[in-house]
């Protein structure tokens, strides 16, 4: 479940209120943070940590229970943003997650097959 | 990448595994599509996926990745076509929109509302869940367990004559209820009317398959629930088949 919202690396663009499927956020217009107002309601589909531009969300891999987190921690370990990285989104990452995803297209197989 | 992420290494750690399911059978029921382009009997609803009724493509059965991921896909681009032509009218003279429409929704909903006590959404779909999710009723299912379950469903229905939220989400969730109840009372009516086992209809009570229950179940109604069948191409080349089958065997 989402488990941080980083009030130092957040700037406030609400595409995480705007991307979470089920509504977990709300936005605090005079703090210009989103809160996480409904956590009951994460399915731990981790789009918000896509979507985040300032690396400032993490969402434990936990979709059960609550997790303790320690955002200097996650920083240091490098998790912060480390799956917008990981599937490309991030700006100055060399490829993306289905550039080098090698598993083959049933075409693939169909022509292997053919071959054989 | 969850496991990844937790620290696990699935190919050499030992970590839970659970059964995770919503508790309906999918693509073996769904809203009854009612024209190529994916539309229901009501105008403008159009029905894709998961939520709408498969048995054309699988039977009885809920097919596998291919035929759901194909299901998905073609149901999606027909249904979004023909709710954009459906839209595109909307414009025009006699089009949907000059159409002089009210709201006849009630379950979930203000207008449906009989008494001052708010609705417990949180309760209800507890209550819900609680014969609808546990694998004793939904899967391994008989007719004396599922026909429990439906009365205390059908029992349930009072809950929803109360007052809803004024918040977004609380509009969303009693209406989300009362399509949750809705839809396992439907399910579990159309199981106790199917007196056999066939793909994924099973009664523990008809273990066999039933040639002449080679019929489509047609459910309609909410408060009452009106069961039909609607007949299948070949039905009765199979019941054919299967008296001869006997007719050898005697």
């Amino acid at each position: 479940m989402i488990e941080l919202v980083s009030a130092e690396r957040c700037i406030g663009c609400k595409l995480c209120v705007k991307a979470c499927p089920t509504n977990v956020f709300d936005m605090d217009e005079a703090a210009k943070l989103p809160v996480i107002a409904r956590l009951e309601d994460c399915q731990t589909c981790f789009m918000c940590e896509a979507y985040c531009p300032a690396d400032a969300l993490y969402v434990a891999p936990q979709a059960e229970a609550r997790a303790e987190v320690d955002e200097i921690a996650l920083a240091a370990a490098g998790m912060l943003g480390s799956w917008r990285r990981e599937i490309g989104w991030s700006k100055g990452t060399d490829s993306t997650m289905a550039e080098r995803d090698t598993t083959p297209f049933f075409e693939t197989f169909t022509e292997r097959y053919r071959q054989a | 990448m969850p496991l990844e992420r937790a620290g696990i290494d699935p190919f050499k750690d030992k970590f839970p595994l659970t059964l995770r399911y919503e508790g309906t059978m999918r693509g073996t029921g769904g809203l009854r599509l009612a024209g190529e382009d994916c539309r229901t009997t009501v105008a403008g609803l159009y029905a894709a996926g998961d939520a709408a009724s498969r048995e054309r493509v699988m039977g009885a059965v809920s097919g596998g990745g291919a035929y759901n991921a194909s299901w998905a896909i073609c149901s999606g681009c027909w249904s979004g076509r023909g709710a954009a032509r459906h839209a595109l009218g909307a414009g025009k003279s006699g089009g949907p929109d000059r159409r002089a429409l009210k709201p006849v929704g009630r379950h979930g909903l203000e207008a449906g509302r009989e008494t001052d006590a708010p609705i417990d959404t949180t309760a209800l779909v507890g209550d819900i869940q609680r014969d609808v999710l546990p694998l004793n009723i939904n899967f391994y299912r008989s007719e004396s367990g599922v026909a429990g379950a439906l009365g205390r469903l059908d029992a349930l229905r009072e809950a929803l004559g109360g007052s809803v939220p004024g918040t977004v989400q609380g509009r969303v969730r009693a209406r989300e209820a009362a399509g949750m109840l809705t839809v396992a009372r439907w399910m579990y009516t159309a199981a106790l009317a199917r007196k056999e086992t066939r793909g994924l209809a099973a009664l523990t009570e008809y273990p066999a398959l039933d040639p002449r229950q080679t019929h489509r179940l047609i459910l309609s109604g909410i408060d009452g629930i009106a069961v039909g069948t609607e007949r299948v191409p070949h039905a009765e080349e199979l019941g054919r088949a299967d008296g001869q089958a006997k007719g050898e065997a005697s």
